[in-house]
Formats: C-alpha cells, sequence, structure tokens
C-alpha cells in the first residue's frame, strides 16, 4: 500500500528526469551511495578527487571529470565532461504527483524578470527567441555602483526584451520576458 | 631595433607579444587597470604600467589620450596594439606617430584605406582582385539602392563601409526588402561607426571563409604565408580554424595566393596582414575585406610555417627588411586552432559568468596551449569570454583532428561553462572530417552542438542521484551518543538566566 | 482473558478499517500522501506511538455529523535519527481534517507533554479549517492551540509542514512556530480565500497566486522552505531537526565528521573580486569554511542579499548569516533585516553559536524604504544582534560601513571576536560619500573636480578604509588571512565553549515590532 514509502534512503527507487526537451528519464534501485541498478543492469559508481583538485566519476569502466554545478532541493546541475545536465530526482510517487498537478493546471504563463532595484543597465546578454535554461544570465544591472547578474529562474524561450544597455530602470520595471517552452 | 615596447592590449595576446619581445630583447610593459589588477599577462611583462586614473567613460584600452601618454611619459619606443581594441583604428596609429612612438602595425594611412571597405574595393579592382559585383562607392538613397540591388542580382547584402565584425550587415533575398533594411543598415552604421555610409554586393549564399596571411616590409616585399580556413563560424564569430584548408588545391592557392600578393603591392602594404576571401561552391573565389592586424588565429600559420609572426612584426616596424623570400616558405603537415571560450553553448552560446574554479591542460609536444587565465580567475561581461586557444599540430588533416580531440578530453575547466565539449563535437562531425564544410556548417551540418561521450547521460544521471542520496542520508548525523552533553557550570547558569 | 482481548482486537481492526486502499487512493489521487504515511514517514521505523486513536468526534447540533475515529488528526511521538520529537498529522480524508474540539486536543496534547519532556514539536497541516458544525467550540480549540504555541516558543522548537490547504485563524498556528515548510503545488496558506477577495475587492487572484508555495517563500516570506513533494518536504524537517537541539537547555547535537578544522582553503584568497564594485556568490565562501561543504539555508528565496543557514563547524552546529553581494550589493533594507533577525532569534533562544560574514556597503536609501519604516525594521535586526546571548563571530570580507557596521554584530554591541580579510573596508562611510562631504569646497574650487575627487578617493581608500586601523584600535581582533578562516573560526568558537552572559531581569525586552 505505502508504494511512496521513501523512510529508507536504501533499497528505494529513484527517477532522475532530465529537463531536456526529451524528457528523457532514468530509474534507478538504490542500494545505497555507491551502488545502484537500473534495468537489471548493476552500476556502481565511484567518485575521486584528483591532487590538482578536479573530480572525476567512474562508472561503466570509463572515468570522466564532472562538476555539481548548482543543487536547488532535489534538483540538480551537473557537468559531465564540461556538458551540462539537470536533473530532477523523484520517486515513483512524486512522479506521478507531478503528472496530477500539471494535468490541473493550466500552462504556465512564463517569467517576468523585472528589476530587483534602480538602476543601469549595462548589459543586456539574450535575444528574443532564444532558449533560457535555469541560471542563463539575461541582463547585467549596474546598482549601487554594483553589476548584478540577472538570471533565468526557469527554463524558457525569451519573449520580449524591455531594456536596452545603458537604460536606465526603475524598481519592478520589467526587464526581460520568457515563455514557458513548448511541450 | 626597438628596444621596447607597450602592450596595448590585456588577456593572451599580451603575453603572446611579451614572449616574443622579451626573447628578442625588448623591454616589455604591460598595463595594469583597476578592472583586473591581478591579470596574468601582467606576470609576463618586463615592467608594469599604471593606467591613468581617468573617468572610466572610455575603456582603458580604447583610451587614445591616455595610451600614448603612458608611452611618452615612461619612455617607451614603440605600442603593440594586438588584436581588438585600438589595433584597426587610424586615429590610434597617427596619434603614435605624432608622439614619436612606433606603432606596431601599418601606417594610419594604410589603416585608414584597408578600413573604408569603399576605398578597399577600388584598390581590389586596380590589383585585378576579383570581387563579388556590386556598387564601388556609397549608395546615395533609398532609389538608389533598389535600383543597383536590381542591377546585380539578388541576394543582395548591404554593408556599411567601415563596419566589421558582422555588425551593420544586411541580406536581401527580394526587391521589397531592399528598402527596409537599406535605411536599417544607414541607422545601424551611422550608431555603431559613426558613418552612414553604406553600399551594396552581391551576397554568396554559405560560401567558404578563407584568408591569407600577408607579410611586407617598408621595402616593398610582400610574401604570403598560405592561408586559414577559418569557416566554422557563428554569427561571424570564428570559433575553430585550420592551415591549410582542406578546399584548397595547389592551383586554387596560388591564384588566390597571388592575387592576396598583388593587393598588397597595390595598398604599399606593410607589416602583417590579412587578406579575407569568400570562395562559393563553384571555387571562384572573391575578395571580401583586408584586416590590418595580428588575428587571434595567426598560430596555425605559425604551426605549419615555423614562422613567428609577432617576431616578423616587430621586425618590420623596427624598418628591417624581410629576410626570407617566398621560396623560403615552406608548409608543413596540418594545424588546428579550437578557441576554448567560456560559453553556455547548450543556452545559445551565452557567456558564462563565473570564477575558474579549476583548470587542467593537456600536455603534449604536438601542441600550444595560448592563454591569459589561470585558477581564479574571474570571467565577467565586460572582457571577451575567450579562455585559451588550444593550437595542435599534426602530419595531416586526420593526424591534427586526432592529437585536437585527444588533447581536448584532457582539457578540463570548473567553474564556468566552456566550448570545449563543442570543439569536439566539430571535430568528431563527418562533415567536417569530410572537409567539404561552408560558414554554414553550425547551422545545417550539427544536430548536436555539444559532444556526449558513451553512456554520459547515464552517469550524469547516477551522479545526481547519487548526490541526492548523499545530501539526504544523515542517518548517521545523530545517533543516541551525540546526544549533547552541556558542560554543567554552563547548564547552571542557563537555568538561572531563564 | 478471551473476551476482553477479543473485544480490544476488534477495536483495533475497526480502526484499520478505516485506512482502506481508498483512503490511501483519494490523497494520492491529489498528488499527496496521507496523514499516516506522512507521519510514519518522519519518526525512525516503528519508532511512532499513537496517541487517542481511538477518540470520536464530539457531537454537534447542526448538520451533517459523522464520526471517525481520531477525529481526523493523528498524534503521537517517536524519534527521528533516535531523538524524540512530538508531532500530529492532519487527515484531509477524514472530515477534510477540519478542526474540531476533540481534534484541537490532540494537537494540545502533544505540545503539552513536548513542552515537558523538552522535545520539538512538527505540525504537518493539511486541513480545510475550522469545523463549521462544531462553532464556537471548534474556534476555542484554535485558541487553545496558539495559547500552546506561545507557551512553546523559544523553549522547543517547533516546525509546521503546510501540506494543503491553511486557510482563515488556521494560519496563525504555523505562523507562530519557528519554521515554515511548504509543499509546491499542493499547499496554500492565506488569511482571506480568493472567493472573497474576489466579492469584496473584486480582484481576480487564483489560490497559487494568492497564498501558494511560491509567493510565501519569495514574496511574503512566511514559508522558509519549500519542496517539491511531501517525501521530499518530510527529509527536510529530518534534516533541519538534525542541526537544532530539542529544547532551550541543551545543546545542538554534536556530529563529528572527517573534514579537518585546520583545513586551508587557498580559494578563498581569490574569492573577493579587488573591484570593490563587483559582486561574488557569498555562499560560495560559506561552502568553503564549513564541514564538507554542508549549508542548509533557511529562506533561502526572500530576501536574498542576506544569506542565513545552519551549518556546522568541527562537528558543532553554528547559525551562518552573510551579506549576499550579489544581490542588491548586499545592501540591508526591511526585509533581509526581519529576515536576519528572526534567524538570530532563533540561535539565540537554542544555543546555537552565530558566525556572521559581512560585506555590506549600508542601508538601502531612498523614500520607498523610509516610508515603510526601514528604521524600526533595521532596529529588529541591531536589537536581535544585540539581545543574543549565544557566542557571536564575525568575518568581515569586504564593504563594512556606516549603521550597518554596528548592525552586522560589532564588538560595540557584543561581538565575541570580530576578524577581517586584508580586503576589508571599514570607516563611516564609502569613499565617494566621505570624500564629497570632507572636501566639498575643495571640489567646489578645483579646475577638474573629476579627478581631483578620483585622487582623494584613492587616499581615503588606502589610509581609511584598511582594517589595519580598526585592528589596531581593538575593534577588529585579528587581521586573518582568508585561506585559513575556517581554523580560526574554529579556535574561536571553541574558546567560548563556555560563554556565559547575564542581562538585566525583566519579564521581556520590548523589541521593536
Amino acid at each position: 500500500m505505502m508504494d511512496s514509502n521513501t523512510q529508507n534512503i536504501q533499497n528505494r527507487t529513484l527517477i532522475a528526469v532530465s529537463n531536456n526537451q526529451e524528457k528523457s528519464s532514468y530509474e534507478f534501485q538504490v542500494k545505497n551511495q555507491y551502488e545502484f541498478s537500473s534495468k537489471g543492469r548493476k552500476l556502481k559508481v565511484e567518485m575521486v578527487e584528483e591532487a590538482d583538485g578536479i573530480m572525476l566519476i567512474s562508472c561503466e569502466g570509463v572515468r570522466y571529470p564532472f562538476e555539481i554545478v548548482s543543487i536547488k532541493q532535489n534538483t540538480y546541475e551537473v557537468m559531465v565532461n564540461g556538458v551540462s545536465y539537470t536533473f530532477t530526482i523523484e520517486t515513483p510517487f512524486s512522479l506521478k504527483r507531478r503528472q496530477i498537478l500539471a494535468a490541473q493546471k493550466p500552462a504556465d504563463a512564463g517569467e517576468e524578470l523585472r528589476a530587483p532595484m534602480p538602476g543601469k543597465i549595462v548589459s543586456v546578454l539574450v535575444k528574443p527567441g532564444q532558449e533560457v535554461q535555469p541560471g542563463t544570465a539575461l541582463v547585467v544591472l549596474e546598482a549601487m555602483k554594483m553589476q548584478n547578474t540577472l538570471s533565468a529562474t526557469e527554463a524558457g524561450i525569451v519573449g520580449t526584451v524591455a531594456v536596452k544597455e545603458g537604460q536606465t530602470v526603475s524598481k519592478d520595471d520589467l526587464l526581460v520576458e520568457t515563455k514557458k517552452p513548448k511541450a | 631595433m626597438i628596444k621596447s615596447i607597450l602592450i596595448a592590449n590585456r588577456g593572451e595576446i599580451a603575453i603572446r607579444i611579451a614572449r616574443t619581445a622579451h626573447r628578442m630583447g625588448i623591454k616589455t610593459y604591460g598595463i595594469r587597470t583597476k578592472k583586473e589588477p591581478n591579470a596574468v599577462y601582467l606576470q609576463k611583462v618586463d615592467q608594469i604600467v599604471d593606467f591613468p586614473d581617468t573617468d572610466g567613460t572610455i575603456a582603458e584600452f580604447l583610451d587614445i589620450k591616455n595610451l600614448v601618454k603612458v608611452a611618452v611619459d615612461n619612455n617607451i619606443e614603440s605600442v603593440h596594439p594586438g588584436y581588438g581594441y585600438l589595433s584597426e583604428n587610424p586615429d590610434f596609429a597617427q596619434a603614435c606617430r605624432d608622439a614619436g612612438v612606433i606603432f606596431v602595425g601599418p601606417s594610419p594611412e594604410i589603416i585608414h584605406k584597408m578600413g573604408d571597405k569603399i576605398i578597399a574595393k577600388e584598390i581590389a579592382q586596380r590589383a585585378g582582385v576579383p570581387m563579388t559585383g556590386g556598387t564601388l562607392g556609397g549608395i546615395p538613397d533609398t532609389k538608389a539602392a533598389i535600383e543597383e540591388a536590381n542591377r546585380i542580382g539578388y541576394p543582395v547584402i548591404i554593408k556599411a563601409a567601415t563596419g566589421g565584425g558582422g555588425r551593420g550587415m544586411r541580406v536581401c533575398t527580394k526587391e521589397d526588402e531592399v528598402a527596409p533594411n537599406f535605411e536599417l543598415c544607414q541607422k545601424e552604421a551611422l550608431t555603431a561607426f559613426n558613418d552612414p555610409t553604406v553600399f551594396i554586393e552581391k551576397y554568396i549564399v554559405n560560401p567558404k571563409h578563407i584568408e591569407f596571411q600577408i607579410v611586407a616590409d617598408k621595402y616593398g616585399n610582400v610574401i604570403h604565408l598560405g592561408e586559414r580556413e577559418c569557416s566554422i563560424q557563428r554569427k561571424h564569430q570564428k570559433l575553430l580554424e585550420e592551415a591549410p584548408s582542406p578546399a584548397l588545391d595547389h592551383e586554387l592557392r596560388e591564384k588566390m595566393a597571388s592575387a592576396a600578393v598583388r593587393l598588397a603591392k597595390e595598398a604599399k602594404y606593410e607589416s602583417l596582414g590579412t587578406v579575407e576571401f569568400l570562395l562559393d561552391n563553384d571555387k571562384n573565389f572573391y575578395f571580401m575585406e583586408m584586416n590590418t592586424r595580428i588575428q587571434v588565429e595567426h598560430p596555425v600559420t605559425e604551426m605549419i610555417t615555423g614562422l613567428n609572426l609577432v617576431e616578423l612584426q616587430l621586425l618590420i616596424a623596427s624598418g628591417e627588411k624581410l629576410q626570407i623570400r617566398q621560396e623560403d616558405v615552406k608548409l608543413n603537415g596540418w594545424a588546428i586552432e579550437c578557441r576554448i571560450n567560456a560559453e553556455d553553448v547548450q543556452s545559445g552560446f551565452t557567456p558564462s559568468i563565473g570564477m575558474i574554479k579549476n583548470m587542467r591542460l593537456p600536455s603534449n609536444n604536438r601542441i600550444r596551449i595560448d592563454s591569459g587565465v589561470r585558477v581564479g580567475t574571474e570571467i565577467t561581461p565586460f572582457f571577451d569570454s575567450m579562455i585559451a586557444k588550444l593550437i595542435v599540430h599534426g602530419e595531416d588533416r586526420a593526424d591534427a583532428i586526432k592529437i585536437a580531440l585527444h588533447s581536448l578530453e584532457h582539457f578540463v575547466v570548473t567553474g564556468v561553462k566552456t566550448t570545449i565539449p563543442f570543439d569536439k563535437a566539430v571535430l568528431h562531425n563527418e562533415v567536417y572530417r569530410k572537409g567539404d564544410f561552408n560558414t554554414s556548417f553550425i547551422e545545417t551540418c550539427m544536430d548536436n552542438l555539444v559532444w556526449r561521450e558513451e553512456h554520459e547521460e547515464l552517469i550524469a544521471a547516477l551522479l545526481a542521484v547519487s548526490n541526492y542520496n548523499h545530501d539526504n542520508d544523515f542517518s548517521g548525523d545523530t545517533t543516541d551518543q551525540a546526544e549533547p552533553n552541556v558542560d554543567p557550570w554552563v547548564l547552571q547558569r542557563r537555568i538561572r538566566h531563564l | 482473558m478471551g473476551q476482553a482481548f477479543d473485544k480490544f482486537l476488534e477495536r483495533q481492526k475497526r480502526l484499520e478499517a478505516q485506512y482502506d486502499d481508498n483512503y490511501y487512493e483519494k490523497q494520492h489521487n491529489r498528488g499527496k500522501l496521507t496523514a499516516r504515511e506522512r507521519i510514519l514517514m518522519l519518526f525512525d521505523e516503528g519508532s511512532f506511538e499513537e496517541l487517542d486513536a481511538f477518540v470520536p468526534s464530539a457531537g454537534s447540533s447542526f448538520g451533517k455529523t459523522k464520526s471517525v475515529m481520531g477525529d481526523g488528526v493523528i498524534a503521537g511521538y517517536g524519534t527521528v535519527q533516535g531523538r524524540q520529537v512530538f508531532a500530529y498529522s492532519q487527515d484531509f480524508n477524514m472530515m477534510g481534517g477540519s478542526l474540531g474540539a476533540v481534534h484541537a486536543q490532540k494537537i494540545v496534547k502533544v505540545h503539552d507533554m513536548a513542552l515537558k519532556t523538552g522535545s520539538p514539536v512538527v505540525g504537518l497541516i493539511d486541513s480545510g479549517g475550522a469545523r463549521i458544525q462544531e462553532g464556537v467550540s471548534s474556534l476555542n480549540g484554535y485558541a487553545n492551540i496558539f495559547r500552546r504555541n506561545v507557551l512553546a516558543s523559544g523553549v522547543v522548537p517547533q516546525i509546521s509542514a503546510i501540506m494543503g490547504p491553511a486557510a482563515g485563524g488556521a494560519v496563525y498556528s504555523p505562523a507562530m512556530t519557528d519554521f515554515i515548510f511548504m509543499t509546491e503545488g499542493t499547499s496554500y496558506m492565506f488569511v482571506t480565500g480568493p472567493d472573497v477577495v474576489r466579492q469584496v475587492l473584486n480582484e481576480d487572484v487564483t489560490t497559487e497566486e494568492l497564498g501558494g508555495a511560491k509567493v510565501h517563500s519569495t514574496k511574503s516570506g512566511v514559508a522558509q522552505f519549500v519542496y517539491s513533494d511531501d517525501a521530499n518536504l518530510i527529509l527536510g524537517i529530518k534534516k533541519l531537526l538534525t542541526y537544532i537541539p530539542s529544547n532551550n537547555i541543551e545543546n545542538a547535537p554534536f556530529v563529528p565528521n572527517d573534514d579537518p578544522v585546520d583545513r586551508i582553503e587557498e580559494s578563498l584568497r581569490d574569492i573577493v573580486p579587488e573591484d570593490p564594485d563587483k559582486p561574488y556568490d557569498v555562499k560560495e565562501v560559506i561552502r568553503l569554511v564549513v564541514d564538507k561543504g554542508r549549508f542548509f539555508e533557511v529562506a533561502e528565496n526572500f530576501a536574498q542579499n542576506i544569506v542565513v543557514g545552519f551549518a556546522r563547524l568541527g562537528g558543532f552546529t553554528i547559525g551562518v548569516i552573510a551579506n549576499q553581494p550579489k544581490v542588491m550589493a548586499g545592501s540591508l533594507d526591511i526585509d533581509s533585516s526581519v529576515k536576519g533577525a528572526r534567524f538570530i532569534n532563533f540561535c539565540d533562544s537554542f544555543n546555537i553559536p552565530i558566525v556572521t560574514f559581512e560585506d555590506v556597503p549600508g542601508f538601502m536609501p531612498g523614500s520607498d524604504q523610509e516610508h515603510q519604516g526601514i528604521i524600526r525594521n533595521g532596529a529588529k535586526l541591531l536589537y536581535a544582534y544585540t539581545r543574543a546571548t549565544v557566542p557571536k563571530l564575525t568575518v568581515i570580507l569586504r564593504k563594512s560601513y556606516g549603521g550597518a557596521y554596528i548592525v552586522m554584530n560589532a564588538k560595540g554591541i557584543g561581538g565575541d571576536y570580530s576578524f577581517a580579510w586584508p580586503t576589508a573596508e571599514i570607516a563611516v562611510m564609502g569613499p565617494d560619500g566621505a570624500i564629497a562631504i570632507l572636501y566639498k569646497k575643495e571640489l567646489a574650487a578645483a579646475e577638474d573636480p573629476a579627478k581631483l575627487k578620483r585622487e582623494l578617493v584613492a587616499k581615503y581608500r588606502e589610509e581609511v578604509t584598511n582594517p589595519y586601523i580598526a585592528d589596531e584600535k581593538g575593534f577588529i581582533d585579528e587581521v586573518i588571512d582568508p585561506a585559513e578562516t575556517r581554523n580560526k573560526l574554529y579556535r574561536a568558537l571553541k574558546s567560548l565553549d563556555k560563554k556565559s552572559v547575564s542581562l538585566p531581569r525583566r519579564k521581556h525586552g520590548n523589541i521593536p515590532l
């Protein structure tokens, strides 16, 4: 009955769902932090830090350099061989929950980036139509003599760019609008 | 010979210039700016000079007055502008001349002539260099623009006379597009280059971009050092270059090279220069423009000729006569340059801002790495995003590709995203490997902009899952034994204070 | 025994029958876990003891009456990572989790037991609100709970998790607890719902826009933690519990680890840009200093110009407060002052030492902030720092100007140790402002005022704003090599192990609200 039990870190099923367009997902049975199985295949992972501080992951007989770029709760952005991957880690239940919620909710309108404080736009780093990922720098705002890089928090496609370089903006002025990519 | 030199640039090119100048016994001066007072290039010069205090409205390396002042105040005999910034600014060359400082590059007159595309085209015509059909002079008004476009035949391109770097250019495929584009282009030209003059020429669809390296001394001796293949570009930004070009055979190379040399002679050119050509599918080539500076991609030419271009540039600036004749120039093997930029390829090549946390460079006697950053360097949106150039030399093209790939696999940068996976994707691409590609390569031939190794996504997923597990496994974090013991002295007072 | 035992078993069976397949399915189809799953997930396996499982609902004289065992809430105690915790979990499947008199009594009992035993209380909230049928008895139930929340405040940690609706008066119980967790998409909190808002104000707003997790974690600052689903939220609560003590007498759990306290972190030397106008991410500094880079941030999406959260140093829990130069240059405004003050109050209540990383250009100027009361709100941060008697350490990373220098834990307000990095700039005001005031006449008379100003600014930076003056006056204990920050902080912390401060006796101070 309690298929959603996550009481034990060990021996549970976790699903890594990519935020790429294909939304590819990988399901793993977790034995412990280093041993997993996927589709009946056993996978052993090892992570080592080399003397120069570069981290390497070895699995399936290959060794690749990696970096953990950011962790936002259960969303992990990692780089393997310099390629960035973003995965949200789900349990079978949380995945189902996501589908239920998605079915209930109308399509999200996207995101509006507004000036967090008055200042001057130093540079605009994106153009309408450009695809952005969470963390993609959108504009640089100079305020209180400091350069603030403002970034997207959600993946999307840039709609309106409401400001130009050199323009002065007030607090809460619209800077960039992004739209959700069509599923 | 020049005795001292001010390097009016930053980053890897400042280091590149300092290295050669130092070896030639020239005292090198580097400029320290407030924006990056600890930059790596400052460690490679003999002496550091502080840029004068200014209100900051003009960026340091664009500030003609103060750069010349630094040279004069410190009694520095010459100035090397590097590439970008003031390297092709005739006013800077003139200001140096007026102050009695040697400008390492052509004379202000030549920079001016070649910088004005209309004058440059006149010179090319006199030298009998093929050009795409079009006007020789500027276009006065919209009506004339439409007439001219109809005469040439579509598609046409409208260009700013003094433009460059892909800005101030617009393509028209039919008549009704000419008027709006003409007006836009004029406006852009005026705001970007302070000169509204535009002209029209035939637009070559998906050409190859091939450039010839020219070396000319002050005594009329002109030689070429072969070509560079620069067709791998995105929005007119070159990303990966090679020499020689797989598109040229001996006959075509000779034809293009002699056109480039004729052009340089006609222009009475001196110093290093690059003649850029477009090559269409039928192997017709057309003069595009001439660059009067050292190019970012110059190392590929150095690799296959064994010559040091900065050294030649400094010798010419010192008034020396060219010691090499054309027949001494031998092209040996194949060289490829991969630009490694701090860019997020997966998000449309946007700048990847942040600090370089770690960097591991490949090492190998067939490669050269030109870089101006170190661990701890901050990548900001205010300077170009180049981290390094990896240049490899192989016996032939296949060998060079192999070495480049092998080196890229051992090139690790953390802290920012880089174009390394993109470079790998190009080098693995079948069309690229065959050698038959043009400037539309990235849009038309690359299904994947980044190269992924086998199982890479699976391993990334495992990495995320494993870390998630680790982050949420605090089972060992509290045990009964870890139950806190409060020191009796503290406990007593804690209770008393309640 | 036979018959008596049979009766006992029969009763057990009836309770189990209440939790049939349909019970689980209904809630799962809403994308939520059931109250029962949640509470079992919170506690160590097999450790949960339920209280009052069989109590029936109070009768009512109006409308439909339906009695369920337990009256729509599961309450009890157990261990979380081996430590005793009391908890209740409202059951949306039983009369919409509505709060009746019996339901309220169970929650009150849990609080009373937690207070008696010095154990944390966790409330898992998923309730339609007051049970209308029970009328004023239900309201009285809320009043009793609120009173327990206040009594327990600062004595045992109280954690609320909003895992469904929480509307009307019901929001005030979580509001008075120490931390609020919410789930994305399936939880909301508001005093007045969208329907009434539409009727009264003619304003069209969805539940999510009015009081969803996103709004409360970014705009209102009501919720400190947001998780994508129930399971992750409960993991989050468990994680938080590992950082905090069970009550105001004990210390937080000591969790030894293999990260050496004398670890030299050379990259810290490069992290602060030379250019005082350039931002950097202070969270990088925190991660490089604390044990294993683990920083458990509190309210990470709200007032991001200040960063607060828990970490460990040599196995001891610390509360970290840091200005964030990446956001609004790290300047202090109303929201960040309140966020910082509330966090300090929690740490001080529960014996958690405070480590401050300072890089603050000052308070946010402007009529917007002044009119909304930056004075009384900024005073909260100052009051909280000054009142706190736990060990208080500061590292000045870069800017420390004016009033903000004092507020951010200056030694004068009771900071125990102040360290400064060589990049520190400490002065009454930043160079531009200072020169404009000190050399007003000279600048007005100068031939090239901009040039003179630049020279004076450089001189001011050189002679006034460096950390060595404060060091020589004793306002800074030591200017340190950034690479050694971890070890310096650890040793300072150890030296304060037995710190004890007496405050004047009083009922309670009058913090500006």
